[in-house]
């Protein structure tokens, strides 16, 4: 402010706004401050006292305290600014007082001259007449008149400086204000709030960014992680090359975002992988002798090295050309999970058809022995596709997603007269559901359905007693045994556990790694689960997820929660013919014994059972679900 | 879960309703921050018209801006809190009813 300006300036202020301002935000402070106790006694207060445990728990006590901390700091910063305004006013209306006074003073003075900058002067216009008229008199009045003005000045000068001394720690105390909280903007600033919270969750890291959770993180605690960030950073997640391959293999993410995720990473491999065979074939061209060989075995261990992506990449191209059975769109289909080099490049991979995020139903297919991503995945998408395509035109309203689920090392022959990879897939089976259920928290829950085939309910059978989770309905096709004595050892409301065995069906006369689940000891629903009529007797193993097949009708109905119409199929009362080979494995465990399989069907006996309850309405044309 | 027999149950002795009344006094304190935030943008932004030329006039809409800002965000996270806390609630009212579930199956 310049001098010329200043006293009209400072006189035109008006201090009771300011000391409204002030008092407006030390009322503010207040308030915030009240928050601040409403976050102590009532949030922090009962998260304490309530002892919620566990790492959430710790994550939101850690959340409202920090919360609490930026609260208190900011209203006592806002209390002082307040104060300060308030008292900054008083002091600025005894100045704007002072100057107002000195003002009329020289106002009531006419031979004074008064400017709007402050400046007092004698004016001589008025004064000059007089000294001529009355001589020596009116000298020692115009030294009075003189030392007046310069009295009046001085005071003028000093209410003015006062002001703008006033202003100018109002001014501090404002700039203070921003200066204060923008350094609590600093030390809380996003990445150290999202390092505090990962902190509090147990994760490990350095920046937010760096903070993806590994995959041993509770799925629960995931699904906290993602939530605290805005879309954007979510954005900026999927994105980046170093966290999009974190995150698709994250259980508690929505599967939108896993899938996203997992297609960057796919998109990226096979980019390399069409960069490094136009790399081959041009050498191979201009190539001659030994060098051919050389590079043709390297092309071949290439191709190979990247069949999983192949398969993978040729599974979405052919699922992104179905349309769902009832609204005739584009079936939503998902990679939710990719992990091109597990188990030595065999890969894991689960693949959804009918969107998982949303879906009222969610079924996962778990396979069997000798299931490979390459060359199956195709064939195990295939009956998925069936099965959803089944669950759509049984219920039309509804939402059903299927879950392909390559998601274990599945065994061979060499290893599939064990358990071990059926345990170890059980593990990651229930680490799954748990991940499912963890995206899904909230108030519309999935009805979850898995579906064991073969080695696979093996590994079912251990795989949701493994989940923290449960699932509503567990379903055993084709089992060559289950690893539970009753259908009542499984955490599934009871009367959903149910075994489809197709009469024609020998592996799922084994009992080779456990109970069989279609005995009628065991204690679950038998539903009717035969082949396609015109099906030959025998070899009825992998037909369970056929189109016109009773089993897909009966599978569809489970997973739809349809269960109460399921048609019930009797139980066996005893291992059949396959028994003998079974006492034979038993007593020499080392042997495989699907292989004995091969010869079966040649054996007298055949079929082994009776085909078992056909479904009354089956190949009713009014029910035609396929 | 170790065993059918051995249900593991949320680390948690609040239930989910309290869960839930905390998640709602968390979330109104957002909103409330949110208006002082309001305010205190409005109080500072009308400062510059009482005193019209001077540095606190000046100074003033930098510091509502610096206050609006650090305030909104508050507000913001406590929200997101309860938005959280309401999730976990949620997420333990499930467990609890597949809890029950799984004891109505043993028992």
């Amino acid at each position: 402010m310049t001098g010329a300006t200043a006293a009209a300036t400072v006189l035109g202020w008006q201090p009771e706004r300011l000391t409204s301002a002030g008092g407006q935000l030390e009322r503010l402070a207040e308030e915030t401050f009240a928050v601040t106790a409403g976050l102590d006694a009532g949030v922090r207060g009962h998260l304490v006292n309530r002892r919620w445990r566990g790492p959430a728990g710790a994550a939101a006590l850690q959340v409202v305290e920090r919360r609490a901390q930026v609260l208190r700091r900011t209203a006592a910063q806002l209390a002082t600014a307040g104060r300060g305004l308030v008292e900054g006013a008083l002091r600025l209306a005894r100045a704007q007082g002072d100057l107002r006074l000195t003002v009329d003073r020289v106002r009531s003075e006419p031979r004074l001259a008064y400017e709007g900058s402050g400046a007092v002067s004698v004016d001589w216009g008025l004064a000059a007449p007089r000294i001529l008229a009355e001589g020596p008199f009116a000298a020692v009045d115009l030294a009075r008149l003189t030392r007046l003005a310069h009295d009046l000045g001085a005071r003028v000068s000093e209410a003015v400086e006062q002001a703008l001394r006033v202003d100018r720690e109002c001014a501090a105390s404002l700039s203070s204000l921003a200066s204060g909280l923008r350094a609590t903007m600093r030390v809380d600033e996003p990445e150290q709030l999202r390092a505090d919270l990962c902190a509090g969750l147990g994760l490990p890291g350095a920046s937010w960014l760096a903070h993806v959770p590994t995959t041993d993180t509770a799925p629960e605690a995931v699904a906290d992680w993602w939530a605290v960030h805005t879309p954007a950073e979510q954005e900026v997640l999927i994105a980046r090359r170093s966290t999009q391959s974190l995150l698709g293999g994250l259980n508690g993410l929505p599967v939108s975002v896993r899938d996203r995720a997992n297609r960057f990473v796919l998109a990226e491999r096979l980019g390399e992988y069409s960069a490094a065979l136009g790399r081959l074939e041009e050498r191979l061209r201009g190539a001659q002798g030994p060098d051919v060989g050389e590079l043709l075995k390297q092309r071949a261990q290439l191709v190979a090295a990247h069949g999983v992506d192949q398969r993978v990449a040729a599974a979405l191209r052919a699922a992104a050309t179905w349309l769902d059975p009832i609204t005739a769109q584009p079936v939503r289909c998902e990679l939710l999970t990719y992990e091109p080099m597990r188990w030595s490049g065999k890969g894991r991979v689960a693949l959804a058809l009918g969107g998982v995020d949303s879906a009222a139903d969610v079924a996962y297919v778990v396979p069997g022995m000798g299931e490979r991503v390459d060359p199956d995945l195709a064939g195990l998408v295939g009956s998925v596709r069936n099965l959803h395509d089944a669950a759509r035109r049984l219920v039309p309203r509804s939402s059903v997603a299927v879950v392909a689920w390559l998601g274990y090392d599945t065994p061979g022959w060499a290893q599939v007269a064990f358990d071990g990879l059926a345990r170890a897939g059980a593990t990651l089976l229930g680490k799954d559901i748990d991940g499912l259920r963890a995206s899904r928290r909230g108030p519309d829950p999935a009805h979850v359905t898995v579906i064991g085939h073969s080695y696979g309910s093996t590994a079912a059978s251990v795989g949701v007693r493994q989940a923290v989770s449960s699932v509503d309905e567990l379903v055993f096709v084709g089992s060559p045994g289950v690893l539970a004595g009753h259908a009542t050892d499984l955490p599934v409301p009871p009367g959903h556990v149910w075994v489809g065995a197709a009469s024609g069906d020998e592996v799922s006369h084994l009992s080779r790694f456990g109970t069989d689940p279609a005995a009628v000891d065991f204690g679950a629903h038998r539903f009717p689960a035969e082949a396609p009529p015109g099906t030959a007797p025998f070899g009825q193993h992998t037909r369970y997820f056929d189109r016109g097949s009773s089993s897909l009708l009966n599978l569809a109905r489970i997973i739809t929660g349809a269960g109460s119409t399921v048609p019930v199929a009797p139980g066996r009362s005893d291992s059949g013919f396959l028994g003998v080979a079974e006492r034979l494995a038993l007593t020499l465990p080392a042997v495989p014994v699907l292989p004995l399989l091969a010869v079966v069907p040649a054996l007298p006996g055949f079929p082994l059972e009776p085909v078992v309850g056909v479904d009354p309405t089956f190949g009713d044309p009014a029910r035609d679900y396929s | 879960m170790t065993s059918p027999t051995e249900p593991t149950g949320p680390t948690i002795l609040s239930t989910p309703d309290q869960l839930d009344q905390i998640a709602a006094r968390t979330t109104d304190l957002g909103h409330r921050v949110d208006e002082v935030s309001a305010a205190v943008w409005a109080a500072l932004d009308d400062l510059g018209s009482a005193v019209p030329g001077s540095a606190a006039a000046a100074t003033a809409p930098g510091a509502g801006s610096a206050v609006a800002e650090v305030l909104a965000a508050e507000a913001a996270r406590l929200r997101s809190l309860g938005r959280s806390i309401a999730a976990a609630a949620a997420s333990y009212r499930d467990n609890e009813q597949a809890l029950a579930r799984r004891a109505g199956g043993l028992a």
